[in-house]
């Protein structure tokens, strides 16, 4: 037994079924609870997977869990945890349409042997394994159906810290995935800094006392900040969750309201995207019939993380939901990503956030000053247990507050690296500044320190993020280039319009040989409709001549020139999506703070 | 439920959840190529139109649905089906 499972079974063993989790789902606009376990009923079921674990895969085995949302999913992550497995959460394919793909690529990346689900998904799991080449064959066992061992028979052994607890996927594109191996020694960490940094002694002993006040939420447990922000953090703070399914809030965003207004949540947190779709989806007026029902005056904690935090978002969410009893200063933004363990900075329960206004010029030019009719910043909070210096990317020497640069992070919560790839390891995970020092993280991120506290402007990646999605271009210029002989290289990326809110933009080439007469915006029905059916996602597809999209010396194409060159109209499209009046359209339209124009 | 009554409810929802004007709709109307929706608001329109309707609209069956005409037919066949077999 680790430190980590020492610590955790700890909780359950202080406070049995005094503590518990529970699911909840909408049933016609009713909120129902599904399904709830107390801290003593998770440990006993997560002993008896632990168990049979230890009885039928070696030491250290990784195992893939592909759970719906719910408590059978935790118990298997425990499980792994006891008995030394590692464990490797993934979407089922209900959730995403290339997720068995993607499965498939960490079934061969992470050397799978087994796949955890329950007897719902089971037999179609089973069934696409049995399709997958003989080499990459693995077994999927449902941890509901069959009969597990007693409790009783898993025997606690020791581990070290440095062991791997799990691999978390999310860097990388589809067809290469990239496996976070998160240590024992990162998740106590983790957990002990969300612990400490952002809970406040005064609310710590309110949650060791009953009745504790719960956390809600609503985050897909394959995730970082669903595995280890919704799930495990209750449970290293003594507390008790209500959550839902992702689903679930996507289709009934009220149901989010109505679990912290039902079980008087003193927590709850998402990424920008989700108080973003809440507030789309409460149309005017809906909440003055709602509000005899809805009271969200216990809300003393609302985080905001694993996306830039939007001003505006925050302003416009806390005006809305008001009249029930949301304040302002419950905002906590934070930052993280899954490099780090989860949380890399984060704004402590009562403090409230720091919003200031800076230069527009200024910041594009990768400066942060001060203006009072600038545009409205969100500080992501204070290094909760993690060094952070803000260096500049291009010769590695740290820069100073107030100056733009990448956000490098070193501490106990930093992953030893990404599975079975040394190269990306060394290249993410063993940064020197200038003058020597780290190893650090290189985030990937841009963003600048003012007063202890890091404001993040952007990504030096050319990661886009739309609705909690993170999509790799590569991804979507795979599938735009192989439409159609006449389509050849091209570049995406992601533009801001005047609220801020970012649109993909796909500027393709076409080979004229190959367009036999057909008109460019033909091409560019063709490549929407391609990019709807596979990826989902509606994109403005702009064509232009051969050779019109930037490209290095060695002939990779630049996705930041092609933005700048559209943005400053030398592009000379032959069609264009984007409609002449689009804020998309005009090189002034738009803005975002400080990404350099690489 | 005929073909028409599902154009309504379906130009309704498409109006309520994507502030899709219904004059716009017809049944060659792509939800993602044409009108730009997000994949929030196709998952919001799958899980309430299976209320709606009362039908089943499996995820599988849900990605291959891109046109308001695909919704019409799938919906009235599983409609279909379930007065066949003697359902609800």
């Amino acid at each position: 037994m680790s430190e980590l499972v020492r610590f955790l079974r700890e909780k359950m063993w202080i406070l049995g079924d005094t503590r518990w989790y529970a699911r909840v789902d909408s049933v016609r606009g009713e909120l129902v609870e599904v399904e709830r376990l107390g801290y003593a009923q998770l440990d006993a079921r997560a002993r008896a997977v632990g168990a049979w674990l230890t009885d039928h895969t070696p030491p250290g085995a990784h195992v893939m869990l592909m759970y719906p949302a719910g408590l059978e999913f935790f118990t298997a992550f425990l499980g792994c945890l006891y008995a030394g497995r590692i464990a490797i959460p993934a979407p089922l394919p209900d959730t995403d349409r290339r997720a068995l793909q993607r499965a498939e690529g960490i079934i061969r990346d992470a050397d799978v042997g087994l796949i955890l689900s329950d007897t719902a998904h089971q037999p179609a799991l089973g069934s696409w394994l049995d399709g997958l080449s003989p080499e990459r064959r693995a077994e999927c066992v449902a941890t509901d159906g069959t009969v597990p061992p007693a409790p009783d028979t898993w025997s606690p052994f020791s581990l070290h810290l440095s062991a791997a607890a799990y691999v978390q996927y999310t860097s990388g594109s589809t067809s290469e995935p990239r496996g976070v191996v998160i240590s024992h020694r990162n998740l106590l960490h983790n957990l002990l800094s969300i612990r400490e940094k952002l809970l406040t002694e005064e609310i710590l002993d309110e949650l060791r006392h009953d009745p504790s006040p719960p956390g809600a939420g609503w985050l897909p447990h394959y995730h970082d900040m669903g595995l280890v922000g919704m799930l495990l953090s209750p449970l290293a703070c003594y507390g008790n969750l209500v959550f839902c399914s992702p689903v679930s809030f996507i289709a009934h965003p009220l149901l989010w309201l109505q679990m912290i207004s039902r079980y008087r949540a003193f927590y709850t947190f998402a990424p920008n995207f989700g108080y973003d779709w809440l507030l789309r989806s409460l149309k005017a007026g809906q909440l003055t019939e709602l509000e005899s029902d809805l009271d969200l005056g216990s809300l003393r904690f609302a985080l905001s993380g694993a996306e830039p935090v939007r001003a505006e978002t925050l302003n416009a969410v806390a005006r809305r939901l008001a009249p029930i009893g949301f304040r302002p200063d419950i905002w906590a933004p934070s930052y993280g990503l899954a490099e780090a363990t989860l949380m890399v900075t984060g704004t402590p329960c009562g403090q409230g956030p720091t919003m200031r206004r800076f230069d527009r010029d200024a910041l594009e030019a990768g400066a942060a000053v001060p203006a009072p009719d600038g545009i409205e910043l969100v500080a992501s909070g204070r290094p909760a247990g993690m060094d952070i210096r803000i260096v500049d990317p291009a010769n590695s020497h740290p820069v100073k507050d107030g100056q733009i640069g990448e956000i490098w992070a070193r501490g106990p919560s930093v992953a030893p690296g990404y599975l079975g790839n040394p190269q990306a390891t060394a290249e993410h995970f063993a940064a020197r500044t200038a003058d020597g020092d780290g190893p650090y993280l290189r985030t990937g991120d841009l963003g600048f320190l003012q007063d202890g506290e890091l404001y993040v402007t952007g990504r030096a990646k050319d990661l886009i993020i739309v609705n909690g999605r993170n999509i790799h271009p590569q991804d979507i210029e795979r599938i735009s280039e192989t439409t159609d002989p006449a389509t050849g290289p091209c570049a995406a990326f992601a533009l801001p319009d005047a609220t801020g809110r970012e649109h993909i933009v796909l500027v393709q080439e076409i080979r004229p040989l190959h367009l036999n007469g057909r008109a460019p915006a033909g091409l560019a029905e063709l490549i929407r409709k391609r990019l709807a059916q596979e990826l989902r996602l509606a994109v403005h597809v702009v064509i232009v001549g051969p050779m019109s999209v930037p490209r290095t010396t060695s002939g990779k194409i630049q996705r930041s020139r092609t933005r700048e060159e559209l943005r400053a109209a030398r592009l000379d499209p032959l069609h264009s999506d984007i409609p002449a009046q689009s804020p998309l359209a005009s090189p002034t339209g738009g803005h975002e703070a400080g990404r350099p124009g690489s | 439920m005929n073909r028409a009554d599902i154009l309504a409810e379906l130009k309704a929802m498409l109006a309520e959840f994507g502030d899709v004007d219904p004059e716009h709709v017809d049944e060659q109307t792509a939800f993602i190529a044409d009108l730009g929706l997000d994949s929030l608001v196709l998952v919001r329109m799958t899980v309430v139109a299976e209320e709606r309707f009362g039908v089943r609209i499996p995820d599988e069956v849900a990605w291959e649905l891109h046109t308001v005409g695909a919704v019409l037919n799938h919906v009235e066949h599983a409609l279909a089906g379930q007065i066949g077999a003697g359902g609800e």
